[in-house]
């Protein structure tokens, strides 16, 4: 790679998709330059915002020709995939950011990436659907997060909401995934009896093919839809409890939430006057006060009125089986009421609205830590990574986990805040988490979710298949190279 | 935020922006688009957390200071849209997106990269004679005394426009037999200052001033206009190191509670639809947005239509303040006429706004003969009572 942007180029996209979405500006490339919990600093040479896909497609042909780096972003928020390539081109999606289609008949709809999930649950919900609510903020981009096989609201049920993509490869070439490339284009199915293509730009960072459209799955909004909440003391009674409910079909989805996380939903961080922090962040993780469950699960039930009055007494009786107790939201709010408000709105309300948990960003950095594991195994992880954490002295220290693909691996993810000021203990905390990965990896068989530390571990076949594949679609290697990956 | 501010004191917020886009719009479910400069240039760099990433790059000497970036900061008008969005932190140690904004003017400033035009000659006027003082307020009763408990903050006037909102609202005090001083020591009071940047003028205005400050400390202080009042007790105090304990009420809160009180009496008068602006300031930096409506709810035969963009989803009117539109006119002209339609879009008769400087935008878009279409909320009360 050896050419980057200068005014030819410049001159030559501006004249084939319009100088005004064509930007060289250097406050504009600076802007660029930087991403996301990244200290790093790369300066493009240029920023363009295209408004359709054959603006792309005009990019990606000359962009190839004169072997200049691209890297998409359609909200910008992944940590290390959103910088730039030095000289390289951006792609800033957030000007193609149509809903083209909700289709209430197949339960699909079609975006574009500049679609952030605010736009998307607001429109579905007008409509009486749904989608996968993700642990992100409202301006995150649909499509963007959706590629990521997202951890959120929908984890335990479904494994990602793609079914069709439409992808511009990097000589320009148009790809239609699924049913969508058949001559009708309507993309309702993504198997359609031969290898999956969606699989390979699916978590690809942007390295395979830059992607202009997608058609996701939606659901239906239930007539009756209902949290369920159980209590426990220990968390290998809450994963038991979890493992059970799951494989008899009785929840959409699941999710473990400790203590201190939410507890952490009573956090206020007002425009004016003092915060509120429960004081209790501030105690050992591994002891709640003695008001507090040490777990609580958030069972989500929805269907006909009937169906979920029955799951929901059936989950009370699952909950006392391994030793804990149903409890109702009223309750709840009596203990804690931040994370009834938040849990509704995600739940029974399809949203986030303004990042509900993000707030307390106000607390400082949040370095996270999320792993994969089968059910007993996440056992042993929590043990471990909570006495490990909480030795470094920060608090405090949230986790949740939720199960995947009907129980049978589960997802941990931990987090805790840190003053940005405060290198000495990020730095502790970071170790601690390179040391927990190790073990977690070696002893308990985990394996990792976040590009791109997780390409390097894997297998030498697997790795060997993705690169072939990658350079045969992009040989020049201009998608986003320079990532740890290609 | 302290005027002796340095980019290692805000370091750890740049850090903090996770550019998730949440500065540029609004709740949930509208959505709507509330960040002006975005509106416009639809495009990372314009908007809190893009300007945050051009300070990023000049703190870290990746980057120069130049004109384009001046144009974007001066753009701003900051409305506090994003400063509301929740993520970015407004508490200390943290600061505020539109406080950030305001350092980086500062920093321009220092760098000789103030807009010309308007703004900088407004600036050379400040250099030259230490304080932004468009008129001298001369109020009805004259009293630069501060004797009573109750005094109505009236500091300069930037546009003669705001001399009839003041004398309104003395009419009005009056009615409500409150007994008042009026604060009126002829200079600005620096919140213009502080929000264009000129901080090292606004540290000698201030220092100058300090004593008549202090005469407002414990008192009531009853604001018109909500840029002074957000200043007096959000920022000063900041600067100030806690010298200065203005305990403030808005002119709505006061009339609110006089109609409640039944201290005012109205007028028979034709039936009229308002609608209402939730100026900026008064709305997401202070928090003021009932008391308005309920002063329009005693209005009999006044029916109130809100616009969709209401409360802390208001749109900018484009003012940036008193002097803010000076910077880069026709693209606070563009602001300003995105809101005026939305007003026209309700149908009502006549748009309502609790900010001087709001007021002045809209009219100044507006032809002559609609220019009566936009009223202070005093004006109106005033014009309905006995």
């Amino acid at each position: 790679m050896t050419t980057r942007t200068g005014d030819a180029v410049f001159q030559e996209i501006s004249d084939k998709i319009g100088a005004d979405k064509v930007k060289n500006d250097e406050a504009i490339l600076v802007s660029y330059g930087f991403n996301v919990g990244v200290p790093m600093f790369q300066k493009p040479g240029l920023v363009i915002l295209p408004e359709n896909q054959q603006d792309v497609i005009e990019i990606l042909k000359i962009a190839n020709r004169e072997k200049i780096p691209v890297t998409p972003l359609s909200a910008g928020m992944m940590p290390t995939h959103t910088l730039p390539s030095v000289g390289g081109i951006i792609i800033d999606f957030r000007n193609m950011n149509k809903i083209l289609e909700i289709n209430s008949g197949a339960n699909y709809a079609v975006i574009e990436p500049g679609v952030s999930y605010a736009e998307f649950t607001s429109a579905l919900n007008k409509k009486g659907f749904r989608c996968h609510i993700p642990t992100a903020p409202g301006g995150t981009s649909a499509l963007g997060i959706a590629l990521l096989k997202p951890n959120g609201s929908m984890a335990t049920r479904q494994l990602d909401p793609i079914l069709n993509l439409e992808v511009v490869l990097a000589d320009g070439t148009l790809v239609r995934t699924g049913s969508a490339a058949f001559p009708a284009h309507e993309p309702y199915s993504r198997y359609v009896g031969s290898p999956d293509v969606n699989g390979i730009f699916c978590y690809a960072v942007g390295t395979m093919g830059v992607i202009t459209k997608a058609a996701l799955r939606i659901y239906p909004i239930n007539e009756s839809r209902l949290i369920h909440l159980t209590v426990f003391k220990d968390f290998k009674s809450s994963v038991n409890f979890v493992r059970d409910v799951t494989n008899h079909n009785l929840a959409e989805h699941n999710v473990i939430w400790n203590w201190q996380f939410y507890r952490s939903y009573d956090i206020s961080v007002p425009l004016s006057g003092e915060p509120y922090i429960p004081s209790e962040l501030a105690e050992d993780p591994g002891q709640p006060p003695s008001n507090l469950p040490y777990n609580i699960v958030t069972t989500f039930i929805s269907g006909y009125e009937e169906m979920t009055a029955i799951a929901d007494k059936v989950c009370t009786k699952v909950g006392e089986k391994y030793g804990g107790k149903a409890i109702t939201m009223e309750e709840l709010e009596k203990l804690s009421p931040g994370p009834v408000r938040a849990w509704k709105e995600f739940y029974l309300g399809y949203h986030q609205s303004k990042m509900e948990h993000n707030k307390k960003y106000g607390l400082g950095l949040v370095p996270m830590w999320i792993v994969q594991a089968r059910c007993d195994d996440v056992i042993e992880i929590e043990k471990m990574t909570v006495k490990a954490i909480s030795e470094t002295g920060v608090r405090p220290i949230c986790y949740y986990v939720q199960p995947f693909d009907f129980g049978r691996a589960m997802l941990f993810r931990i987090f805790t805040f840190v003053d940005p000021d405060n290198h000495e203990l990020m730095g502790k905390v970071m170790s601690t988490y390179q040391e927990l990965m190790k073990k977690a990896m070696a002893n308990y068989g985990a394996s990792m979710v976040t590009p791109p530390v997780s390409v390097r571990q894997l297998d030498s076949g697997y790795y060997e298949i993705l690169k072939r594949i990658k350079f045969a679609l992009d040989p020049n290697n201009i998608l986003n190279p320079g990532k740890g990956w290609f | 935020m302290k005027l002796d501010t340095k980019y290692t004191d805000i370091q750890g917020t740049f850090q903090l922006c996770l550019r998730c886009r949440e500065c540029t719009f609004g709740d949930w479910p509208d959505n709507y688009h509330l960040c002006p400069i975005h509106n416009d240039h639809r495009i990372f760099t314009a908007s809190a957390g893009g300007l945050i990433a051009i300070m990023t790059a000049l703190s870290q000497n990746k980057t120069d200071y130049t004109s384009e970036i001046a144009r974007l900061a001066y753009e701003c008008p900051t409305c506090g849209s994003c400063d509301v969005c929740e993520v970015i932190p407004v508490r200390p140690p943290y600061n505020s997106p539109t406080d950030l904004i305001r350092f980086l003017r500062y920093q321009l400033v220092k760098k000789g990269l103030v807009p010309q035009g308007e703004l900088g000659e407004l600036y050379q006027q400040i250099k030259a004679n230490g304080d932004y003082v468009g008129e001298k307020l001369s109020l009805s009763p004259n009293n630069q005394g501060v004797m009573n408990k109750t005094v109505l903050f009236a500091e300069c006037l930037h546009d003669p426009e705001q001399k009839n909102i003041f004398q309104a609202a003395i009419r009005l005090l009056k009615k409500m037999d409150l007994s008042i001083d009026i604060y009126s020591h002829g200079g600005c009071c620096g919140a213009s200052l502080y929000d264009l940047g000129f901080w090292d003028e606004l540290k000698a205005l201030l220092e100058k001033r300090a004593k008549d400050l202090l005469l407002l400390n414990d008192k009531d202080a009853i604001f018109i206009n909500p840029h002074c009042q957000e200043f007096m007790t959000k920022r000063y105090p900041q600067i100030s190191a806690g010298n200065q304990e203005v305990k403030p009420k808005h002119i709505s809160e006061i009339l609110a509670e006089a109609f409640k009180s039944k201290k005012l009496r109205l007028k028979n008068h034709q039936k009229i639809r308002v609608s209402y602006h939730d100026p900026c300031y008064l709305g997401k930096e202070l928090g003021i947005y009932d008391p308005p409506r309920e002063v329009l709810s005693f209005l009999d035969g006044v029916e109130l239509i809100e616009m969709p963009r209401n409360r802390r989803n208001s749109y900018c009117c484009g003012s940036g303040g008193a002097a803010g539109s000076k910077a880069f006119p026709d693209f606070s002209r563009k602001v300003t006429l995105n809101r005026l339609q939305e007003f026209k879009d309700t149908g009502a008769d006549l748009l309502i706004t609790a900010c001087p400087h709001c007021k002045t935008a809209f009219q100044n878009v507006l032809p002559v003969s609609e220019r009566g279409k936009v009223k202070d909320l005093i004006e109106l009360v005033d014009e309905l009572i006995i």
